[in-house]
């Protein structure tokens, strides 16, 4: 019986594994058309260089995420300290540069993922004496010890405005990446060489030894296998990642907030868009990655509510979704083929309908609260205490619940989806 | 000097102590018997907090101490019967997940009914001043208050596991769940009622700590991790251990802020040859470090047993 | 002959229960020994004890004349003793291929090896090849392990431990749940799998029992009842009376 719907249950092995020239081609050659067709259009927004630039980082720590998460089962809620230190470790090192020493800026991504690695060589060896629930437990102290630690000596870590840096200090090979478009270029760079290494690592025989730690730890330990030297072992690879995307932050903004970066607040959301994005896929933390910069940026201005659509979304996707944005869509031409096109559109379009109901009830009611600007539908306000409007979404949610379901056959035979 | 500073900490500390250890009792037998582990639990303790300072306008201090456990316990069994039921079969990491959702709805559904900053939700005049002094140094009825709640949670408690039929039921349901529902218990509605019950504790702990110190949004985050430190220190599973644990987080949090000895006192005392540190450990006092003592203590107890120190479950 | 495993007084409590009594067994070099015995007699218990599972409360185990009581799993299979679940338990989502080099590569030696894939170790390919082809499951040597039928599962499992040159190999009810023809086939596979290797084998099938074992040790609350050749022990009254009772 195939384990449906538990986290990072697929290892799939896809057509090109094995064939590295393959595989980069398939990655490269995309992402070098898109950015060439993208250009004029990011030549023109700033708005659209940063946003890209975060996603592109952002993969990369919700990839090392998930090495952790997908691949070995183990949930981290400190993936925050590893960010943070690859953060810190890159504005020192610019510090440095600045100030005469040898530091070519695009080394510097390296430099934070090394620092983030040493942090993590004695905190994994605490953290990795554990497995499953009480590891999550270990990994969220140690991220609030370090958060609080940073708060606690302000001289370090500049306390809650955080240190800078300034990442301009210097040409090398032409650029000297005080342009956003040439930081861009270098966060898809490291994006595309990270994946690269991640992806490689899954199909190397490492990658097959933390899958078997995932599904069976004591069966591998009967085996010879040290499971707890493992789990080391994916801690420190996925710290090393970490701490690159981190420092590509760093380097983004030239600021970094320890005490912000590395707590709680930082890591829950990484899990919560790793886990959304998917993590049976190995691309679907780079859904994920999408989504958090989207849902950081475009959402928190549209919506005050926004802190409850993601939590709503997460808890839904753990109930209903467990492999994540990126399962859904895998799933999605099974799904046609076996239910038929029209069930399809009407389990869809009932979703669709219900959710869009659900937002505009929510909305009201924060509305009802005073938060928020007048909400508006076709340029006319509409009031939140008014009963025309909620009776409206109340009848909009009914509609595409009843449209849900008739997305079900009927069971006629006591048998059907 | 001494005697006027340490009684007061250890006082207090005894009645965080014993807040901690209410908060974490729940958090540990929904663990012990469900095997996940209640990221959402601070959060019900907030909940708890702000539905005791909504009733208690209504129906007064005392009943709405009573009612909102009540309410809190409700919804979790709400919450266990819709959610977390669904998700028993694909492993405990999944409930934990569920339940971090879920964290995060309540931090914010609260925020949107009651506003993000602090609420007053205070003490009944009655509880306003000093219980009882004890060598001269003042216990005031607030501590008195968390003490003896706690101590009558501790009793009902261990009251209902060794001596009741329910809490033999659950005792065997936690060891041979299979074989308690063959012999006709409904393992599900153990289940749940385990839940709500790990719920209404963490609801009463809010009730009675939302008064006594501050409601606030923030005061879920603020006791969360330290109730997750507790149950790790103590042993995942065991009730006794998060007792230790507790009083011992309370009592060394207490202590160091009552003990301001600066590190470098600490460490010439211990017998370290140390002429000076760098001027950084000159003024990082005992007091400044307490909010870190207890994830220290963690990392400390971890690095010597594994499991905690009365751990049980993996 | 020197014995290859060796149990003296071997005790376990759990709690106020005694599950192990005082176990004395001696198995020698390259002898299979069948370990049979009413339910609750503590066949699984002794497994757990020896292959590390659990810490024994009192008595010794000697591998090859060195203690392994207490020693972690990992260690006791470095030192050359395997074995096999009775229920069977397999990663889910590693290939059958998988399962052979991971087997493979918990006792050999290097790290770097882990950082190729696995099909790129050249000295493990001829071995995990022939083992698939005793096994037989051709293409489905690819599939996720879930995937495969119950019998092949278990025949997955015991092939898994003995990979690895193990000198001793505890198989734990391997023919569970399987049919006549599967147990056959099972049974064969194992005595040619286990040529010049010391088998210690927990079973319920006779027929299994008899095909395999060179000598049988009858275990019945905690202890041993009878240990010699299969006819004796069959003909034995205290091990009938046993049986009866239970």
């Amino acid at each position: 019986m195939t384990p449906a719907g538990r986290v990072g249950d697929a290892s799939a092995r896809p057509a090109w594994s094995g064939r590295p020239a393959l595989w980069v081609s398939l990655s490269v050659l995309p992402t070098v058309a898109a950015c060439w067709a993208l250009q004029p259009w990011l030549a023109g927004s700033s708005l659209a260089v940063s946003l890209l630039t975060q996603m592109a980082w952002l993969a990369i720590v919700l990839l090392a995420n998930n090495l952790l998460l997908g691949q070995c089962g183990l949930l981290s809620f400190g993936h925050a300290l590893q960010v943070g230190a690859g953060a810190l470790g890159a504005v020192l090192a610019m510090r440095w540069g600045a100030s005469g020493g040898s530091m070519p800026l695009p080394v510097v991504p390296l430099v934070g993922g090394l620092a983030a690695l040493l942090l993590a060589v004695p905190l994994g060896f605490v953290a990795t004496r554990s497995a499953g629930t009480a590891f999550a437990m270990v990994t969220l102290a140690l991220g609030e010890l370090a958060a609080g630690f940073a708060l606690m000596v302000p001289e370090w870590f500049g306390g809650e405005a955080g240190i800078t840096a300034d990442r301009a200090y210097g040409r090398w090979w032409g650029l000297d990446f005080a342009s956003p478009m040439q930081v861009c270029a270098l966060a898809v760079v490291y994006a595309l060489a990270s994946a690269w290494c991640l992806y490689a690592l899954r199909t190397t025989g490492l990658g097959r030894l933390f899958n078997a730690v995932r599904d069976q730890p004591e069966r591998a330990a009967f085996l010879g296998h040290d499971p707890r030297r493992l789990r080391w072992a994916a801690y420190g690879i996925a710290a090393f990642f970490a701490g690159i995307g981190g420092a590509l932050g760093a380097v983004q903004f030239e600021i970094v907030a320890t005490a912000d970066a590395v707590g709680l607040a930082r890591s829950g959301s990484y899990l919560l868009f790793t886990y959304l994005g998917g993590s049976a896929h190995f691309l679907g933390p780079v859904l994920g990655s999408v989504a958090m910069v989207l849902a950081g940026t475009l959402l928190a201005r549209w919506s005050l509510a926004w802190p409850l659509y993601l939590g709503l979304a997460f808890l839904l996707t753990v109930m209903f979704a467990p492999r994540g944005v990126a399962g859904m869509l895998a799933a999605t031409p099974r799904a046609w083929r076996t239910l038929g096109g029209v069930r399809w559109l009407a389990r869809v379009g009932g979703a669709l309908l219900g959710g869009c109901a659900s937002v505009a009830m929510i909305e009201l009611a924060y509305r009802l609260r005073g938060d928020g600007g007048p909400l508006l539908l076709a340029g006319q306000a509409i009031s939140p205490s008014s009963f025309g409007a909620w009776a409206g979404a109340a009848a909009l949610l009914l509609a595409g619940a009843l449209l849900f379901a008739s997305g079900f056959r009927r069971p006629v035979d006591g048998a059907g989806p | 000097m001494t005697s006027t500073l340490i009684v007061p900490a250890l006082l207090n500390g005894l009645a965080y102590g014993l807040l901690l250890f209410m908060l974490s009792a729940g958090l540990t037998l929904v663990f012990s018997l469900l095997g996940v582990l209640n990221f959402a639990h601070a959060s019900f303790y907030m909940l708890g907090a702000y539905l005791a300072y909504a009733l208690g306008d209504a129906i007064g201090f005392w009943a709405a101490l009573v009612a909102a456990p009540l309410a809190v316990g409700v919804l979790g069994a709400v919450f266990e019967r819709v959610c977390l039921r669904r998700l028993h079969a694909r492993g405990p990491i999944a409930g934990l997940l569920a339940t971090f959702g879920l964290s995060w709805l309540l931090v914010e559904a609260v925020g949107w009914f009651w506003g993000r900053s602090t609420v007053p939700y205070g003490l009944p005049e009655v509880l306003r001043g000093t219980a009882f002094t004890l060598y001269g140094a003042p216990f005031a009825a607030s501590r008195a208050l968390v003490v003896t709640v706690s101590a009558a949670m501790l009793a009902a408690l261990w009251l209902l596991l060794r001596r009741s039929q329910v809490g033999l039921i659950v005792r065997a349901a936690l060891t041979h769940p299979q074989m308690v529902q063959a012999l006709g218990h409904d393992v599900p509605r153990v289940f749940t009622a385990v839940f709500a019950a790990g719920a209404a504790l963490a609801g009463l702990a809010g009730a009675v700590g939302g008064a006594v110190y501050v409601t606030e949004p923030g005061m879920a985050a603020a006791v969360g991790s330290i109730v997750f430190v507790v149950v790790v220190v103590g042993g995942m599973g065991s009730l006794a251990g998060a007792f230790i644990a507790s009083l011992a987080i309370g009592l060394l949090q207490n202590l160091a802020v009552a003990l301001d000895v600066s590190l470098l006192a600490v460490l010439q005392a211990v017998g370290l040859p140390i002429a000076a540190l760098p001027d950084i450990a000159g003024r990082f006092g005992l007091a400044q470090a307490a909010p870190l003592l207890p994830y220290l203590l963690m990392v400390a107890v971890l690095v010597m047993r594994p499991r905690g120190l009365m751990g049980t479950r993996e | 002959m020197t014995a290859a495993l060796e149990l003296r007084g071997l005790c376990k409590r759990f709690g106020p229960t005694s599950i192990l009594q005082g176990v004395d067994l001696t198995v020698l070099h390259g002898e299979c020994v069948a370990v049979i015995g009413p339910n609750g007699a503590g066949k699984s218990t002794l497994f757990d004890t020896v292959t590390g599972r659990t810490r024994p409360t009192g008595g010794e185990v000697l591998l090859h004349g060195r203690s392994i009581a207490g020693l972690s799993p990992q260690r006791i299979r470095r030192r050359g003793l395997s074995r096999s679940f009775q229920i069977t338990r397999l990663f889910d989502t590693l290939d059958a291929r998988d399962h052979l080099h991971c087997a493979l590569a918990g006792t050999a030696g290097g790290w770097l090896q882990w950082l190729r894939p696995f099909d790129r170790v050249a000295r493990r390919a001829a071995v995990v090849s022939s083992l698939l082809d005793d096994l037989g499951l051709g293409r489905r040597a690819r599939l996720p392990a879930a995937s495969l039928s119950y019998a092949e599962q278990r025949l997955l499992e015991i092939a898994v431990a003995f990979c690895g040159s193990p000198t001793v190999v505890l198989l734990d009810e391997p023919t569970a749940g399987m049919s006549q023809d599967e147990s056959r086939r099972c049974t064969a596979l194992i005595r040619r799998w286990a040529a010049g290797r010391t088998l210690l084998v927990v079973e319920h099938d006779m027929e299994v029992v008899f095909g395999l074992a060179d000598r049988v040790a009858v275990l019945a609350q905690g202890r041993v009842l009878a240990f010699d050749t299969p006819q004796a022990v069959r003909a034995d009254a205290a091990v009938q009376a046993a049986y009866a009772g239970a």
